[in-house]
């Protein structure tokens, strides 16, 4: 599902500096299956985030490939991206990154709008979403009307308002007390375990990390160690089919 | 992005900083309206002085002289019959007047007599070309007449005093006679006797020096009897709906092969210098709609600061490059055109004030009145489009950089806050 290939890459240092850089990740190679939560782990400065974003094609990476979906996106343009996030894959952030002057209702219609889906439809999945999140007595809230675990789940609901087939999280829990948290992670899986969803989180948080199929553990921009705290069902069990096949 | 929605986020955009946006709409109203008001002098000028100095029927007169039968050769005929179809199909015709020539003599009760030429030539064309009068009224019966402002002076008795009084109400016993166009030698001239009511003078001849004793009466009178039959018309002449029309019809008669000539053919030079001051005004005002035209970019620029980190999350979750530049030329063309609508009715508002204020004015001040029909300022719509279309586009000129920035900002950063 995302394929990550010899990915490196460099931040320049300031605007002039073009032989100052600093090099955040090392040839790179990730495989995360369809279906899967892969968390990915590290401490601060590590370049899980720099991974994250290369991945979700906010930044463009020095070298390597990510393919998603089957789609080499090297060569996507700005706007070949913004399409491509948009119709493909779920983004929720850390600190919510909700629009604080629309309410939950336009927060979570956003992507549709952006999709350019009609209004009707529009609002019967809009109010899906609501419902599903427990959100719908909060649909004329602002943001700033609304607690985290609330601006969370607005946040989630938006990521999923295009039904993606891949979710990227950064830091999704960071922002939430334990309570909030564990509701959070319940409905990770939950939506992983009903609708196949693809999930690459980024903590570094270990029990948030604890909830993946495999845990991969980023340290100086190099991918130190993989970890499969619970490996995902079907795909061992195709793993089982091909070599009983051979 | 659906365009509904986007007109959508342009109205909740503009309502985050209302006062802003009705300052600079007010500031692009105000340069409209002074761009709307400075040309409408150029064109007020123009419709109070030149159009009614041009309206005469000199200078929207279009001789014919005769048709081009092998140009290449510079074989020429007369105008016939025939041709006068072809004169009435270019777009700004008014009327097609075709005189015939007749020798005439005419008698008065009182023993007061003359001879000299009658044209007779179609009175319903003539009346179109509006022929100025100095008194009565035009002919709008076969047997009435307009005469000459000198004609009266012909007129004399047996002791050759000319007749004084006026001849608006009298009745000539007038002898129409004509010789067949192609006869032998000595052929007799034929000869009609009819009373004619003359019911109108013709205007005074600006030049001192000419002398105009013509007798002009309807064709109509001749319709049965065939008496012009034979004839071949001695003037044929184009009127336009003006005389700014006169070049662009005189081009279409040459190109169907007409011999043409017209007072405007020598005055081509008046149209580039309306234009010039046309242009010049419109620039001049054109100035004012560019200095709003830095609110305008003053406002995008701040909005596009302002909902940096909102550009970055909306970009975070897929908004299209093009959709948030869309979004934003959509809100500065708004601001635009909401302020050349605005702009546009405070011109006319202005304009009708402005001429029914100055002329009184000009009384009171300069002890003189301004001609009849004057009008200081005068919108016409082509203005008014071409207003809003300028206000419409230095308002999206305006709104492209910004708009730009807007498509650039960094996703990172403005979800960091960090811009």
């Amino acid at each position: 599902m995302i394929r990550i290939e010899r990915l490196s890459h460099r931040y320049q240092l300031g605007a002039k500096s073009k032989d100052r850089s600093v090099s955040v990740l090392h040839d790179i190679d990730l495989h995360v299956k369809e279906g899967e939560i892969v968390t990915l782990v590290g401490r601060s400065g590590s370049g899980k985030s720099t991974l994250l974003h290369a991945a979700c094609g906010f930044i463009r990476p020095s070298s390597g490939r990510v393919i998603i979906d089957g789609q080499d996106t090297a060569n996507f343009s700005e706007g070949d991206w913004a399409d491509f996030r948009r119709q493909r894959i779920g983004v929720i952030f850390q600190s919510f990154q909700l629009i604080p002057s629309m309410t939950a209702y336009e927060n979570i219609e956003l992507p549709l709008v952006l999709e350019g889906i009609g209004e009707t439809e529009r609002n019967q999945r809009t109010n899906q979403l609501l419902e599903r999140f427990g959100l719908a007595g909060y649909a004329e809230h602002y943001p700033g009307e609304l607690s985290g675990g609330q601006q969370q789940r607005v946040g989630i609901a938006r990521a999923l308002a295009l039904k993606p087939r891949i979710v990227m999280a950064d830091e999704p829990t960071g922002s939430l007390d334990s309570d909030n948290e564990r509701q959070f992670l319940d409905t990770l899986q939950q939506l992983n375990a009903e609708e196949r969803i693809t999930f690459l989180i980024i903590t570094h948080d270990e029990h948030v990390a604890s909830i993946g199929h495999r845990i991969v553990r980023i340290e100086d921009g190099r991918l130190s160690e993989i970890a499969s705290p619970r490996p995902l069902a079907s795909t061992a069990s195709a793993q089982q089919q091909e070599v009983s096949s051979r | 992005m659906k365009t509904k929605d986007r007109f959508r986020f342009v109205r909740q955009n503009m309502g985050k900083n209302k006062s802003r946006i009705a300052l600079t709409v007010l500031a692009t109203a105000m340069g409209c309206t002074f761009l709307i008001m400075i040309a409408s002098v150029a064109f007020g000028l123009q419709k109070s002085i030149v159009d009614e100095a041009l309206h005469g029927r000199k200078v929207t007169q279009i001789e014919i002289n005769a048709r081009a039968v092998d140009a290449s050769r510079n074989d020429n005929r007369r105008i016939i019959a025939s041709d006068i179809d072809a004169l009435r199909q270019p777009k700004h015709v008014k009327a097609v007047t075709v005189a015939y020539r007749a020798e005439g003599k005419w008698e008065l009760d009182g023993g007061y007599s003359a001879q000299g030429l009658i044209s007779v030539t179609d009175m319903a064309a003539e009346i179109k070309t509006d022929l100025p009068l100095s008194e009565g009224r035009l002919p709008q019966a076969p047997d009435e007449a307009v005469v000459g402002y000198h004609f009266a002076q012909d007129m004399k008795n047996a002791d050759g005093q000319a007749y004084s009084g006026s001849l608006v109400g009298t009745t000539l016993m007038t002898t129409f006679s004509v010789y067949p166009a192609q006869g032998e030698e000595n052929v007799q001239a034929r000869t009609e006797v009819h009373p004619i009511k003359i019911v109108g003078i013709l205007e005074k001849p600006a030049k001192e020096v000419v002398y105009d004793n013509s007798f002009m009466t309807d064709q109509a009178l001749f319709q049965t009897t065939g008496f012009l039959a034979d004839q071949e018309p001695i003037g044929v002449n184009v009127f336009v709906t003006n005389a700014s029309k006169v070049n662009s019809v005189s081009k279409a008669l040459r190109a169907e092969g007409f011999l043409v000539y017209s007072v405007a053919d020598e005055l081509k030079q008046i149209d580039i210098v309306f234009l010039i001051m046309k242009i010049g005004l419109v620039f001049v005002g054109t100035i004012a709609v560019l200095i709003a035209s830095i609110g305008i970019y003053n406002t995008m620029t701040m909005a596009v600061t302002e909902r940096a980190p909102d550009i970055g999350i909306m970009k975070a979750i897929g908004a299209h490059p093009r959709t948030i530049r869309s979004v934003f030329l959509l809100e500065s063309f708004g601001i635009g055109i909401i302020g050349a609508i605005i702009g546009t009715a405070v011109a006319y508002i202005l304009s009708m004030l402005v001429n029914a204020i100055v002329p009184p004015i000009v009384h009171a001040s300069l002890d003189s009145n301004l001609p009849d029909g004057f009008v200081f300022s005068y919108i016409p719509w082509t203005l008014t489009v071409l207003s809003v279309l300028i206000s419409a586009g230095v308002a999206i000129l305006s709104g492209l950089r910004p708009a730009a920035r807007a498509t650039g900002i960094d996703v990172l950063r403005a979800l960091r806050r960090d811009l």
